[in-house]
C-alpha cells in the first residue's frame, strides 16, 4: 500500500466521533452544553497494516429567543509512515418559530504529507436538514467535496443522502440511502477498489440501518450498510459499525466506535476495521443530574390517546417497589419484576394526580422525571397534569 | 394510650388496604373512628369547612392519603385544616367558580407559592374558562423551580394568546426534563417558552375570555363545574 495513504486513513475514523455523533444529537434537542471529546483511533487495513490516530473537539451550543445554534470544531492527526491532520466544523441553526426544523451546515478538511510521494487535502461541504414530524425524522443532506493531490489535478465530487429516524421511547430507528458521483474522479490505484475498467468516475450508493438506545447520559448503536454501484469498492461491500457512550462520571463518558469501514474514494482509504476509543468530557451545563436515592424513574408516555407513567425501579428482587396515588385514592399498588427490576405502568385519567413510590415499609417519596412537592406527612409527591 | 391508639390506628389501615373499596365509601371522620381525639378534631375541620362552601372531597382525599402514608391521626388532622384554608382562600380567589377540580388546583397553586392575588387575576382575565389545566401547570412549574412570579406572568401571557392545555402541559414537561438534564429552571423557562410563544398568535382584543379570532374556544381542560 503506497505510504502516502497510511496517514490519511486514520481521520475516517474521527469522522464519527466528530461529526456524526454532534448531528445525530442534534436531532433531539440539544440543551446547552460545550462538550470536549479526545479520541484515538486505529484502523487495519489487513492484519499487517495498522493506522492510528488522535483527534480532538470541542462542541458547544447556545439558545436565543428566536434561535438555537450549535457549532462542532474537531482537529484530528493521523500517523503511519505517512502523516494526517483533519479538521471538521459544523453549525446548526434552528429557528424557534419552527420547532420541527433544523438546519446543519458541516464540512471538514485533511491535508496529508508524506516525505517519499505525495502531499495533498481534501475538503468537504455541506448542508443537512432536520425535519420532526412526530416521532418521524426526516435528514435530508447534501454536500460537495474536493481534493488536491501533487500527481494530479484538483478533482470533485457530489454526495447526496437522506435518512429517516422514528423514535420511541429510549429507542431510535434509522434508515439511510446515500448516492456518491463524480464524472472526472480518479479511482485511487492497486487498494481497495475495483479496477474493472479504467474509468475515471465512480457512482456509488450506500445504504443501510441502524437501531440505537439511549438516555440522556448513554448511548449504544448498531448500524448496518452496504455500498453498491459502478467502481464500488471491492472485496468487503457491507460494513457493521458498533457505537457506545458510557457514563464514567457526572462530567466524563467513554466513547467507542468499532466494526468495519468501506473503501472512501472521497477520502482516499480503504476498506478495514476500525476500532476508536475516546473520552467524552462536558465543561458546561447540560450534565444529568440523577436525584441521589430516588427510589423510582419517572416518565409520561401516550399510546393510543390514553396517558401512561411509567415507573422504573432498580431495587433488588426481594425488595418490591409500591406506588400509590390520589386517583386510586391512595391505595399502595405494586410494581411487577420484569427483566431485572421493577416497573409499574400507570394509565392515568385526565385531570390533576400525585403519585408517590415506596420501598417495603420505608417512606413515600415522588419518584425522579416529575416536579413534586411536599405531601404534609414527611415525604412528597410527584405533581402531573393529564389533559 | 398511645400504644393502643397507634394499634388501633395500624390495624385500621391494614384493614384498609386489604378491603379497600367498602372503605372508600366511609366518610372522613369515620375513617379517623380508631382515634376519638383526632376523629373530632377532624369533624369540626370539615364542619368549618362546609360552613364556608370549601369543596369536601378533596379534605376527604387528604384524609385517605394520610392514612395510607401511615401518618399520625393529629397530623391528618392538621393538614386536613390546612389544605381547608387552602382551599377557602383559592374558592374565594376563583370566584364565582365553585368546581372542585378548579379550586383544588388553586389550593395547590397556593400550597407551593402562588399568591392569591395572581389567582384572582386569572379570574378577572378569564372568567368563562376552566383554570384548572392552567393551574395545574402553574403548581408543576413552580414545584420545578420557576418562581412563582416568573411562571405566573408566563402563564398569563399563555393565556392571553390561546395556548391550550395540551401545549401548556407540554411546555411544563419540556421545562421539567431541562431541569432535569442540568438546565436551571430560569434558563429553561425562557427556553421553553420563547420557543412556544412564538408558534402563537399576538394576544388578541377578546382574549380575556380564552376566544382565538374565529370563534375557537382555546385552552381546553373541562367548563367550570356549576354548584349543585
Amino acid at each position: 500500500m503506497p505510504l502516502h495513504r497510511w496517514g490519511r486513513l486514520a481521520h475516517r475514523g474521527f469522522a464519527a466521533l466528530l461529526l456524526g455523533a454532534p448531528l445525530a444529537a442534534r436531532a433531539q434537542t440539544a440543551p446547552v452544553v460545550s462538550v470536549v471529546e479526545l479520541a484515538s483511533s486505529a484502523i487495519a487495513p489487513s492484519r499487517a497494516q495498522t493506522i492510528a490516530g488522535l483527534a480532538a473537539a470541542l462542541r458547544a451550543s447556545q439558545d436565543r429567543r428566536d434561535w438555537q445554534w450549535s457549532s462542532h470544531l474537531g482537529v484530528g492527526a493521523g500517523g503511519g509512515r505517512g502523516a494526517a491532520t483533519a479538521a471538521g466544523a459544523s453549525l446548526t441553526l434552528s429557528p424557534m418559530r419552527w420547532p420541527s426544523l433544523a438546519l446543519a451546515l458541516d464540512g471538514e478538511g485533511a491535508a496529508f504529507a508524506n516525505v517519499v510521494e505525495t502531499a495533498g487535502s481534501t475538503a468537504r461541504v455541506g448542508a443537512r436538514g432536520f425535519w420532526r414530524l412526530g416521532a418521524v425524522t426526516i435528514v435530508p443532506s447534501v454536500s460537495a467535496a474536493t481534493t488536491r493531490r501533487s500527481e494530479i489535478s484538483p478533482r470533485s465530487a457530489r454526495v447526496a443522502d437522506v435518512a429517516v429516524q422514528w423514535q420511541t421511547g429510549d429507542w431510535r430507528l434509522t434508515g439511510f440511502a446515500a448516492r456518491h458521483a463524480t464524472t472526472d474522479w480518479p479511482l485511487i490505484e492497486a487498494s481497495g477498489f475495483l479496477l474493472t475498467r479504467s474509468a475515471s468516475a465512480y457512482a456509488l450508493r450506500d445504504h443501510g440501518a441502524g437501531i440505537e438506545w439511549g438516555t440522556s447520559s448513554r448511548r449504544v448503536g448498531l448500524t448496518w450498510s452496504r455500498r453498491t454501484g459502478l467502481n464500488a469498492t471491492s472485496g468487503r461491500d457491507a460494513s457493521w459499525l458498533l457505537s457506545a457512550e458510557w457514563p464514567l462520571t457526572r462530567r466524563v463518558s467513554a466513547v467507542v466506535v468499532a466494526g468495519d469501514v468501506l473503501a472512501d474514494p472521497l477520502r482516499s482509504t480503504v476498506a478495514g476495521q476500525l476500532v476508536s476509543l475516546g473520552l467524552r468530557a462536558v465543561v458546561g451545563g447540560g450534565v444529568p443530574r440523577p436525584r441521589r436515592g430516588a427510589i423510582a424513574t419517572m416518565r409520561l408516555v401516550e399510546r393510543g390517546g390514553v396517558v401512561t407513567a411509567e415507573l422504573l425501579s432498580d431495587g433488588p428482587l426481594d425488595e418490591p417497589a409500591e406506588w400509590t396515588s390520589s386517583h386510586v385514592d391512595w391505595v399502595p399498588q405494586p410494581f411487577q419484576w420484569e427483566r431485572g427490576r421493577w416497573v409499574a405502568r400507570v394509565p392515568l385519567p385526565s385531570g390533576r394526580h400525585r403519585l408517590a413510590v415506596r420501598r417495603p415499609g420505608g417512606p413515600w417519596e415522588s419518584p425522579a422525571g416529575a416536579p413534586a412537592a411536599s405531601d404534609d406527612f414527611g415525604g412528597s409527591a410527584a405533581l402531573i397534569v393529564v389533559p | 394510650m398511645m400504644v393502643r391508639r397507634w394499634a388501633r390506628l395500624a390495624v385500621l389501615c391494614a384493614g384498609r388496604i386489604a378491603t379497600a373499596a367498602p372503605l372508600l365509601a366511609q366518610s372522613p371522620t369515620s375513617l379517623l373512628d380508631a382515634d376519638p381525639l383526632a376523629a373530632d378534631s377532624l369533624r369540626r375541620v370539615l364542619a368549618r369547612a362546609e360552613a364556608a362552601a370549601v369543596p369536601l372531597e378533596p379534605l376527604t382525599l387528604k384524609v385517605r392519603e394520610g392514612l395510607a402514608k401511615q401518618a399520625p391521626p393529629l397530623r391528618i388532622v392538621d393538614a386536613t385544616a390546612r389544605l381547608a384554608e387552602r382551599l377557602r382562600l383559592a374558592r374565594t380567589a376563583l370566584a364565582p367558580t365553585t368546581g372542585t377540580d378548579e379550586i383544588a388546583a388553586g389550593a395547590d397553586a397556593l400550597y407551593v407559592g402562588v399568591q392569591p392575588l395572581l389567582l384572582q387575576d386569572l379570574r378577572r382575565r378569564f372568567p368563562a374558562r376552566s383554570l384548572t389545566i392552567p393551574l395545574g401547570v402553574l403548581t408543576q412549574l413552580v414545584a420545578s423551580g420557576v418562581s412563582a412570579s416568573r411562571a405566573g406572568a408566563l402563564v398569563r401571557e399563555l393565556l392571553d394568546r390561546g395556548a391550550s392545555a395540551p401545549q401548556l402541559i407540554a411546555l411544563s414537561t419540556e421545562v421539567q426534563r431541562d431541569v432535569g438534564a442540568g438546565l436551571s429552571p430560569s434558563v429553561a423557562i425562557a427556553l421553553r417558552s420563547g420557543g412556544l410563544l412564538s408558534t402563537l398568535p399576538a394576544a388578541s382584543a377578546n382574549s380575556g375570555g380564552g376566544v382565538l379570532p374565529g370563534g375557537v374556544t382555546t385552552g381546553g381542560g373541562r367548563p367550570p363545574t356549576p354548584r349543585p
